[in-house]
């Protein structure tokens, strides 16, 4: 009789499995699709890569039809920087997570295999989640230079560059996350020296980017430095491609510059790095995942007794104790208070400098709104995993003999409170930054307020409708792919700009005073609308979401 | 004379078709369909009557030219009363085309009952009217005697329908109806208005319509409230009354929009720009149900309609110049009409194939406009003054203005060819790039439409549950019969557990996790559940707490529903689940504190409880730690007292003494022996069957989601069994039926 043939226990086989097994929720969830679904759901995917390559393309030939300046390798090497750069920092905090804090680390640890092997797959699986990203952004960069610019060379190696493009920052991102992840659990440790350390590099940013900003000829006269200006961004293109050496070997072999010498330079690099991460990561990664596995120090509290006065402070309670004590939320909370105010700053004094009418002012006010919601938006888009976040613990809510939707407000208010914090010391700090009058400014705060609690509520709305407890319960607070997040970060960018856009029309149109009336009644029935939606759906839903 | 003549002919015809109408019985086939005749002869004078009003709406009425009412042919006051006749004549003609083909009762009390009175006005104001068209009283000028043929046909029509209403003496409430169908008139009076009716009556008034000024804005709101009034005023109605109500506004946008530009002069006035294309299109889509066109207009028309309201490039005041008025109109019936016929369900929500049929209607549209604009700009025998051939913008600089890195793309990619002595151009390229864009806009549009459709089904499936809670709650009540809802349904089971037919079946399977469930478990009990992995004891406990839904039959916990009255049963219940359902974060005080507060208990029973079963499970040290910091059992302990903490009459644990030291193991197990002593229940899950048969009064056996035994354990060993050997028993026997069904 013939044996049946066994497989063999490879290395590329553990890795292989321990991919999948990784993949497995959204292979599962996948499966579940047809086919057509799965086409059209590619199709659509497809449709947007085509259209931010639409858009690129627009932008490059506006750049070179308008302000002459032409697609050249050195801008796409600065391009590729940039944007490698921004993709950088987004690696790095989620390998931070996904490699050392996910949940399950204790079981991957355990499986019979190698530490390397399990440091791999975790790479693997991030990169293909890098690729299916790089859709929206990198490929439409790399469509968009190839359709403008690109030659022979560049269409021949466009594949394998985007590969090596989405899997650099991955590594980088794996290597610097080992040095971090100790710096981290050292200022864990040393509350002061971080507290230090955060102030100390909030004024140094401070008083750097002030020194910049006072380099701004005042007034600016943005048509009298057009050449200037044209020049500057020309030499910052070139003087870009000596900073990124390697991106430097991957443009001048696109477009087709000695390739025999830039495509092997640039591959040898690629490998060099990529094998060198390996090796350095390896011995590392055990230590630093199993001592975050291990049972931390003791954390003790004092016991205040409460009494019990209703159920929305008890929620309250509990939520600001667990948004208190947990470092990442604490973390971003103090960004968010601290550099949002800083980045209203220097546009702020940007825009003071340059020259303008009234059109300008309401130019300001506009974008001003525009930009402090998107920013708000984009931290308010944890609400869309409020609900979810809570994992194993939703069984306490479930089994509750009260009405625990009132767990949906009490959140609210805790992310209600981060913002309005910001806010305030934004529009104080902008009281001493910009000409906006100080009714304009407190407007304008108070316009923002109505509208970031509008999307509060929706964005909250969305787990609420499409919780994905389960997957929380598994992967603790590591799940990287929730798609409400996407959806809520998607409307507060929508909301935004049509907010801009409104505001900029509304105070354009008739008086001031009018104008400002409008917008009011036009963001408080939003935000109406949005409390009637989400107290509706919470009173039909919250009871039904299933663990 | 030429009145009298007139007059007579609308009479004979009325009478005479209204005598046919009446007379013929019988039926006769017409393209495999069985028509009456009585239908067939008035379907075909009302397609006779569209024909004939066509070459009347290509012809050009003179006062149309007219601006304000000073200085015109006709005296004011008469043009004043001729336009309102002209205005009413035409919305009346246009009854006429439609009332054959549906059975509404007010379209037909309009036609008996208004229309001859507009078509004998007609006949006495021939004259002046004959001014009004011709600018001279030429009876004989073909516009007029069109115009008289088409009020001939339509007094054929309306005759029928007087002849039947009088024949059938159907009075029954007559002035009510009367006033119904004026009503219906003046609704839709403002379809039909001569677009030159405002710069008659006005003159030149007004400023530029400059985008978004209040002008524009109104528009735009108006545009919108009629789309959203229309839809809630037509949503319940029957399919009927939104068929006729969309034949009926596209025949008044196809109208409206003849009657101002089919007598542009020259190439340059065919219905082939984007949304005048629309116009003729509408009608006909809904007319012959026309999926590919309809789909067309639907995907691309209500882009380049809301684009142009959005951008209006009018250049003139809305009631400065009739250009602007039909621009506006035009737009509004391209934007709404389409959206209208999914809205309503006259038509589905688009799906691929429907998406490749419209895509294949605009490929050919744009083929059309690309073959039209190379041919008529370049023929010197059809377009001898050289107008601009413009249609869908692929032959000017519209695009090119926008879009400047397009420019190259049309002049170097040219196709040109001589036919006779017509020299053909076509920018191929840049043809194609516009109509690849519009196709990927399609795209773009189709999942707008699916967002909204989202949406919209969200709202309606939120507007269901929420009524079918209020429905369960005014049952419930009902049920309760006076009795608070704080009160037990079931006052009888008020001292058990009562599983009556429980399944549960999970979403997206068809498999039942739990089957057909009946159970009693009584107060004083330790009660075991026992099965093999997968066998359905969580699930069945999940239900009972209320962490999941209970698919049929019911559960009850002294007598609450645990589905109907959820929070009364949980009140009664704590329970401690198989995974550690803490939050890591606070210290096991404050979880516990927090739970405490979840179950309304009083402060000082709160921290007694607390410090007696701290002291109990000997947590007393770590009660102010973080639990991260706890061990397993210490995880699974502060579980345990957050379960005690409200005193439960029913004490639910699913698998708790999983991964515990023997210490703790037999600390929870004391407990519970403890807690059913005190004449509670104490109602647990496990698969450590020793366990089970020391602690427990009685036991379940599940196995594949069906309950095989339920016994006492003293039962069982005076029959000389262990509950092992008794669990094995059903293990196998469950197993072998397993396997044989899957075998079959």
């Amino acid at each position: 009789m013939k044996q049946a043939k066994e497989k063999k226990n490879t290395p590329y086989r553990r890795v292989k499995y321990l991919s999948l097994m990784q993949m497995g929720e959204q292979l599962r969830a996948k499966k579940t699709r047809s086919t057509k679904k799965k086409a059209f759901i590619w199709f659509l995917k497809g449709c947007v890569t085509v259209a931010v390559t639409a858009v690129i393309l627009f932008l490059l030939s506006f750049l070179e039809s308008t302000f002459q300046v032409e697609t050249s390798k050195d801008m796409f090497v600065s391009f590729l920087f940039v944007t490698q750069i921004i993709t950088l920092f987004s690696c790095m905090s989620s390998m931070i997570s996904i490699l050392y804090t996910s949940k399950d680390n204790t079981m991957l640890l355990a499986f019979p295999c190698t530490y390397g092997e399990i440091f791999l797959s975790r790479i693997i699986v991030y990169t293909i989640e890098e690729l299916k990203k790089s859709l929206y952004f990198l490929v439409p960069i790399l469509l968009a230079f190839g359709l403008q610019a690109g030659g022979l060379a560049y269409w021949l190696l466009v594949i394998p560059n985007w590969f090596m493009l989405c899997l650099f920052p991955v590594l980088i991102g794996a290597l610097l996350s080992i040095p971090i992840i100790y710096i981290k659990r050292f200022l864990e440790k040393h509350v002061g020296i971080y507290a230090f350390l955060v102030v100390a590099f909030i004024v140094g940013l401070f008083i750097g980017v002030t020194l910049l900003l006072q380099e701004l000829p005042d007034p600016l006269r943005l048509v009298a430095v057009y050449g200037q200006f044209i020049q500057k961004l020309e030499g910052w293109f070139a003087a870009m491609r000596g900073w990124s050496l390697w991106y430097a070997f991957i443009g001048a072999a696109m477009f087709g510059e000695k390739v025999y010498i830039f495509l092997p330079l640039s591959l040898a690099v690629f490998a060099a790095f990529g094998a060198g991460c390996f090796l350095i990561a390896r011995p590392f990664y055990f230590k630093a995942v199993s001592s975050t596995v291990e049972a931390g120090r003791t954390k003790k509290h004092k016991p205040r007794h409460h009494k019990y006065n209703n159920l929305f402070l008890t929620f309250f309670r509990k939520e600001w104790k667990l948004f208190t004590r947990n470092s990442q939320s604490v973390n971003s909370a103090v960004m968010t208070i601290l550099m949002f105010p800083f980045i209203s700053y220097v546009f702020n004094f940007v825009l003071l400098v340059i020259n303008k009418n009234t059109l300008g002012d309401f130019m300001s006010i506009a974008f001003n709104v525009m930009i402090t919601l998107s920013v708000l938006s984009a931290n308010n888009a944890t609400v869309a995993s409020a609900i979810s976040s809570e994992g194993n613990e939703f069984a306490v809510l479930k089994t509750a003999p009260s009405n625990t939707a009132v767990i949906c407000w009490a959140k609210i208010a805790v992310t209600s409170l981060v913002n309005l914090v910001a806010l305030i010391v934004t529009f104080v700090m902008l009281t001493f930054t910009t000409n906006l009058s100080n009714t304009d400014l407190t407007l304008m705060a108070l316009l923002l307020i109505i509208l970031t609690m509008g999307h509060i509520l929706w964005s909250f709305q969305l787990d609420i409708n499409n919780p994905r407890i389960l997957e929380y319960a598994q992967k603790g607070n590591h799940v990287v792919d929730n798609v409400n997040v996407g959806k809520s970060i998607l409307i507060g960018f929508i909301v935004a700009t049509l907010t801009g856009v409104l505001a900029l029309l509304l105070l354009m149109d008739s008086t001031k005073a009018s104008g400002w009336i409008r917008l009011f009644a036009i963001a408080i029935a939003f935000l109406a609308a949005r409390f009637y939606l989400l107290r509706r759906n919470i009173k039909v839903y919250f009871n039904d979401i299933q663990m | 004379m030429n009145e009298v003549l007139l007059i007579a002919g609308m009479c004979g015809g009325g009478v005479a078709t209204g005598f046919l109408a009446r007379k013929l019985r019988g039926e006769v086939r017409i393209f495999k369909r069985t028509v009456e005749w009585k239908r067939l002869i008035l379907g075909a004078l009302s397609v006779l009557l569209f024909l004939a009003y066509m070459p009347y709406l290509f012809s050009l009425e003179e006062i149309s030219n007219q601006i304000g009412l000073q200085n015109g042919t006709l005296p004011a006051a008469q043009a004043v009363l001729l336009v309102v006749l002209k205005w009413i004549t035409y919305f009346s003609l246009a009854v006429c085309m439609v009332q054959p083909f549906f059975q509404k009762k007010n379209v037909r009390d309009f036609t008996a009952f208004f229309v001859p009175v507009v078509l004998l006005l007609n006949g006495i104001f021939l004259k002046p009217y004959a001014v009004f068209v011709t600018y001279k009283t030429a009876y004989y000028d073909y516009r007029i005697v069109f115009y008289a043929v088409c009020l001939c046909l339509a007094a054929c029509i309306s005759g029928a329908a007087l002849w039947q209403t009088v024949a059938e003496r159907d009075f029954k409430e007559i002035g009510k109806r009367i006033g119904k169908a004026a009503l219906f008139m003046l609704i839709w009076l403002m379809g039909f208005m001569p677009m030159y009716f405002p710069q008659l009556i006005f003159g030149h008034i007004g400023q530029e319509t400059a985008e978004f000024t209040l002008t524009h804005r109104l528009l735009i709101y108006t545009c919108i409230v009629f789309m959203f009034g229309g839809y809630v005023c037509l949503r319940k109605k029957s399919r009927e009354e939104k068929l006729f109500f969309l034949i009926f506004l596209s025949l008044s946008g196809y109208l409206q929009y003849f009657s101002y530009n089919a007598h542009r002069s020259g190439v340059t006035g065919l219905p082939l720009h984007l949304c005048n294309t629309a116009m003729v299109l509408m009608l006909f889509a809904y007319m012959f149900r026309w999926n590919s066109v309809f789909y067309f207009t639907y995907l691309v028309n209500v882009l380049g309609a809301f684009l142009a309201i959005l951008m209006p490039n009018t250049g003139e005041h809305l009631l400065t110049d009739s250009g602007a008025l039909i621009f506006w109109y035009n737009h509004t019936y391209a934007f709404v009409l389409p959206i209208f016929g999914v809205a309503l369900g006259i038509f589905p929500r688009p799906n691929i194939k429907m998406m490749y049929k419209a895509i294949g209607a605009f490929s050919a549209y744009v083929l059309l406009a690309m073959i039209l604009n190379g041919w008529l700009n370049n023929s010197p025998t059809l377009n001898p003054a050289k107008d601009e051939v413009d249609y869908f913008f692929l032959y000017s600089n519209f695009f090119v203005d926008k879009f400047a890195f397009m420019l190259p793309i049309r002049n170097n990619y040219v196709l040109q060819f001589t036919i006779g002595n017509t020299n053909l151009v076509f920018y191929w390229l840049y043809d194609l790039l516009i109509w690849a864009v519009f196709v990927a806009l399609m795209f773009v549009i189709w999942g707008i439409y699916t967002i909204l459709y989202r949406t919209a089904d969200a709202h309606a499936e939120l507007a269901r549950r929420a009524k079918l809670m209020r429905v369960d709650h005014a049952q419930l009540l009902k049920e309760l019969d006076g009795r608070s809802v704080k009160e037990p349904l079931s006052p009888e089971g008020a001292h058990m557990i009562k599983f009556t037919n429980f399944s549960k079946t999970y979403a997206g399977t068809t498999r039942k996790a739990v089957e057909d469930l009946n159970l009693e478990i009584h107060e004083g009990e330790v009660f075991g559940f026992i099965g093999h992995n997968g066998a359905g004891k969580s699930t069945t406990i999940k239900s009972l707490v209320g962490i999941q839904s209970i698919t049929e039959g019911k559960i009850e916990v002294q007598g609450y529903d645990v589905a109907r009255q959820p929070l009364e049963a949980k009140l009664k219940m704590g329970y401690v689940s198989d995974n550690h359902a803490v939050y890591e974060n606070l210290t096991g005080r404050e979880y516990i504190s927090y739970v405490a507060d979840l179950y309304m208990v009083n402060e000082k029973d709160k921290q007694e409880r607390i410090e007696k079963y701290a002291k109990m499970f000997h947590l007393e040290k770590a009660l102010d730690s973080e639990i991260k910091c706890y061990s397993h059992g210490m995880k699974q302990k502060t579980m345990v007292i957050g379960a005690l903490i409200h005193n439960p009459k029913v004490w639910v644990l699913d698998e708790p003494l999983t991964g515990l030291d023997p210490t703790s193991s037999w600390q929870i197990k004391e407990c519970m022996r403890q807690h059913a002593d005190e004449g509670n229940i104490v109602f647990f899950s496990s698969h450590v069957i020793e366990v089970v048969e020391k602690v427990c009064d009685r036991i379940a056996i599940i196995s594949g989601g069906k309950l095989c035994k339920v016994a006492r354990v003293d039962d069982i060993q005076k029959e000389g069994l262990s509950l092992e050997q008794l669990y094995l028993q059903y293990a196998q026997k469950t197993t072998k039926e397993d396997m044989e069904s899957e075998r079959v």
